[in-house]
């Protein structure tokens, strides 16, 4: 493992302490889902690396969604739609768990499904 | 790799507090290598720590854009100062720790040698034990000689089971030394005493 990759992943992992981060809102979506960086990589066709980055990002407001995730996608080479989409559910999932809302991992794979069939 | 110019720092500082979402992974890219670079070289700490501490810097910054003002000096300074708080905290948290963890094993080393749990194994360590203890009445000399016997040889071990409260560890050495020649004695004496018999 070389000096970037070791210290971005501890980066990443303390990134999901902090509220303001994309990293905190995917560790809401993966504990919820049982899923990894991995597949979230696999969503993003991308490498974990790149997920890693995505985590040290600050979370698109609501008030500038599509422009943040624009801004986001373009610099680590993403597909708008595929990230605009994990990062919805991602912020769902911590709105819910953050009101105290119980969620299910059904309800979000039923979304997940949903929005796959829409994209296809 | 070095810090950016100031320049660079002002239009990275700006982006942060403008919300650009994309900052934040740029602030790492370019601050965390010279931070721990920095860390390693000033505080000489271990690589673990540098990166822990200059990411922890790092957030700490990023929660709180405002509390850096640049007419105050360069964003470096202001990180690398964060980094340096952060590297003592951990080192001061480990010490403590260290300290929690010997302090513990120690008493469960002495605990672990007393005589009726390690002598008594054998019916002939029984019977020598018991011959010691005709000869020492002393409870802590018998602990004492209990992990002599044990093959403990640590001065703090030692120290403790004789109840020596010495206020310096040199101190603490000598008198150590003292009551373990003076059971080595017994021991001899005792010894030769079997023999004879």
């Amino acid at each position: 493992m070389t000096n970037k990759e070791n210290w971005l992943e501890s980066a990443a992992r303390r990134a999901e302490r902090e509220t303001w981060t994309i990293g905190w809102n995917l560790s809401h979506l993966a504990e919820l889902e049982g899923i990894s960086s991995h597949e979230f990589a696999a969503e993003l066709k991308c490498d974990t690396a790149t997920v890693q980055w995505l985590s040290i990002c600050k979370c698109p407001g609501a008030e500038r969604f599509a422009e943040d995730v624009e801004q986001i996608a373009s610099r680590f080479s993403l597909d708008v739609k595929r990230l605009a989409g994990l990062i919805r559910r991602a912020n769902a999932v911590t709105a819910l768990a953050d009101s105290g809302h119980t969620t299910s991992a059904g309800m979000f794979l039923a979304a997940r499904d949903r929005e796959d069939e829409d994209k296809s | 790799m070095q810090f950016p110019n100031s320049e660079a720092e002002i239009t990275l500082h700006q982006r942060i507090l403008a919300g650009d979402p994309v900052a934040p992974a740029d602030l790492f890219a370019h601050f965390v290598e010279p931070l721990m670079s920095a860390l390693r070289h000033d505080l000489r700490c271990d690589s673990e720590n540098a990166r822990d501490s200059s990411i922890d810097a790092l957030f700490d910054y990023l929660r709180s854009p405002t509390a850096y003002n640049p007419n105050r000096g360069r964003l470096c300074t202001f990180l690398t100062q964060i980094a340096k708080h952060k590297v003592v905290d951990r080192i001061r948290s480990r010490s403590a720790e260290v300290r929690r963890e010997q302090e513990f094993s120690s008493f469960v080393e002495v605990r672990e040698s007393a005589p009726n749990e390690k002598m008594e194994r054998s019916v002939e360590a029984g019977k020598l034990w018991g011959k010691i203890e005709q000869v020492v009445e002393n409870e802590q000399d018998r602990l004492a000689l209990a992990l002599i016997l044990d093959g403990e040889r640590s001065t703090e071990a030692l120290a403790e089971a004789l109840g020596i409260e010495a206020t310096t560890a040199l101190e603490r050495q000598r008198a150590v030394k003292r009551h373990r020649d003076r059971l080595m004695k017994i021991l001899e004496r005792l010894g030769e005493k079997l023999r004879d018999e």
